[in-house]
């Protein structure tokens, strides 16, 4: 069990399970950066799909009920433990064994948006049910199993700071733009408006325009994270874990998975840029990132 | 935009973990079970990696985990069952018993105002056909429905209502549909239904492919039926 001492900002319990229910209109969910959450479940030597906590911009303050360990994956300074009154320094990105009565204290992210704590076992989970938490409330934990301690010597990203390019592949709707339209999109720094959430970054920027006798609005259809639509405004969208199943808005073009997690992580106000590659370079950068995740966990 | 596609729909990736297969660019019940026969015969038998299929209007969106499948080997899969999924299926009739007008469907007055038909005549109409589920999305269970009498047709409020209840029946220009959950809404509203469009246990009442009809009910029978959670769909 978990006590919610103090929710932070916004703190949300996340799993990369799948439910399949997007065909009845529920979105995907999941961690908002899926890089830094399965880090998170590894360190804790959890299942990659194990549920864990998604703190945006500072972590919350937490009181365990039971001895186990956590792991916080992301760019924080100064995480401490409360044991007996006594403050203990403890790791980032790191296993940290925990006991009955420890609390951790509320602290902010240093660089990034989100933060992902994992507790062995992982917490119990229900996808449809899926809520930010609130002071006071208590997280029933799954069973879990031996603790073995590892930690990662690096983030597998660096994390991004005012600027950030982006991959993309050519969205589904890529001949509905005019070149004018592409030129800027692709051209352009655009500005991450705080009017965002785990839905959707709204950027703010030179106006995509469509092509002569085309006002953005489709035939709703599937809609995916990452898929960056343009609506009548011009204004991107890019999509995150918490997008509505279908749109009807124009997809210009699709942010890579192995680039979502960066998208994730940047804040308000940073600029960033578009370039465009293909179906199997993506392929190829992601499956170089899950090497570098691999690669940067260690036992200690 | 060509008569072939109708017959033969494009392969598009979606990003780097989907395809799209897409149809002709309009709405018609003949494309619609086509897409919804590709997503029966993916769901009777895809290989392993291939995750989840999202129908819609004219499109099915493929779901693929490129760490378990490649690219190729999903559009080589996909481009086998093209024509092999070419049976139309006929889905399953819904009945949605509705309370038409009064305080759960302020907007039918109006309604039939715009249409030049008496009250009766606007639920008579509603009533008769029956819809096509294309898709379920914009909300979780929220039915996009085809069919509608096109003389119900009636735009968009100009101000939409901050707060339309969960069940409410609407109409939006050509298209009649079902909010499952309250929330900001511009359709007119000419009635409610007792029965739950989702439920966390019993997930969504729709498919798409269904097919679904409206039953009028009076005041006492909305009642029992909210009261019982029974209805003989």
């Amino acid at each position: 069990m978990i006590e919610i001492v103090k929710k932070g900002f916004l703190t949300i319990p996340v799993s990369a399970k799948r439910h399949l229910l997007e065909r009845f209109g529920v979105p995907t969910g999941g961690p908002a950066d899926w890089l830094l959450y399965t880090l998170a479940n590894r360190l804790a030597g959890n299942p990659d799909d194990a549920c864990a906590l998604e703190a945006t911009m500072v972590l919350p303050q937490l009181r365990f009920h039971e001895d186990g360990a956590i792991a916080v994956a992301g760019e924080i300074e100064g995480l401490t433990l409360l044991r007996g009154g006594q403050a203990i320094a403890v790791p980032v990105n790191s296993t940290v064994p925990v006991q009955t009565g420890d609390e951790l204290l509320s602290v902010p992210l240093t660089r990034g948006m989100r933060a992902y704590l994992a507790i062995t076992g992982g917490i119990r989970y229900d996808a449809l049910h899926a809520a930010g938490v609130s002071d006071g409330q208590m997280l029933p934990t799954e069973r879990r199993g031996p603790v073995v301690l590892r930690s990662a010597d690096a983030l597998p990203i660096r994390m991004p700071g005012d600027e950030a390019e982006l991959r993309v592949i050519a969205g589904v709707q890529r001949d509905l733009f005019s070149e004018e339209g592409e030129t800027a999109f692709y051209g352009s720094a655009y500005t991450y408006t705080p009017d965002s959430s785990r839905m959707g970054v709204r950027l703010s920027g030179p106006a995509v325009a469509f092509a002569t006798g085309f006002d953005g609005n489709i035939l709703s259809e599937g809609m995916l994270s990452g898929d960056v639509q343009i609506p009548a405004s011009g204004q991107p969208i890019l999509m995150l874990a918490d997008c509505p199943a279908t749109g009807g808005y124009a997809k210009i073009a699709h942010v890579i998975a192995a680039d979502l997690p960066l998208a994730a992580q940047l804040r308000p106000g940073a600029r960033l840029r578009f370039r465009q590659t293909d179906v199997a370079w993506a392929h190829v950068a992601l499956k170089r990132l899950l090497m570098r995740l691999e690669q940067c966990i260690t036992e200690r | 935009m060509s008569g072939g596609m109708e017959n033969r729909p494009a392969l598009l990736p979606h990003g780097d973990r989907a395809v799209d297969i897409v149809f002709e660019n309009r709405i018609s019940p003949v494309i619609n079970r086509r897409v919804i026969a590709l997503d029966a015969a993916i769901r009777s038998g895809a290989p392993e990696g291939i995750v989840n299929c999202i129908p819609a209007y004219r499109t099915l969106t493929v779901k693929y985990d490129p760490m378990r499948i490649t690219y190729g080997q999903v559009c080589l899969f996909l481009r086998s069952i093209l024509d092999a999924a070419d049976q139309p299926q006929t889905g399953r009739l819904v009945r949605i018993p509705v309370l038409y007008g009064g305080e759960y469907g302020p907007d039918l007055a109006a309604v039939a105002a715009h249409a030049g038909l008496s009250v009766q005549e606007t639920v008579r109409r509603h009533a008769e056909p029956e819809y096509h589920v294309y898709m379920i999305g914009f909300q979780p269970g929220f039915p996009y429905l085809g069919g509608l009498d096109e003389t119900l047709a009636c735009p968009r409020k100009a101000t939409p209502r901050l707060r339309v209840e969960g069940g409410s029946v609407g109409i939006a220009g050509l298209q009649t549909g079902v909010y499952p959950e309250a929330s900001p809404g511009g359709w007119n509203i000419i009635g409610r239904t007792p029965v739950r469009l989702f439920d966390p246990e019993t997930l969504s009442l729709l498919s798409a492919g269904d097919r679904v009809r409206f039953v009028p009910i009076g005041a006492e029978e909305y009642r029992a039926i909210r009261e019982s959670g029974v209805w003989n769909a």
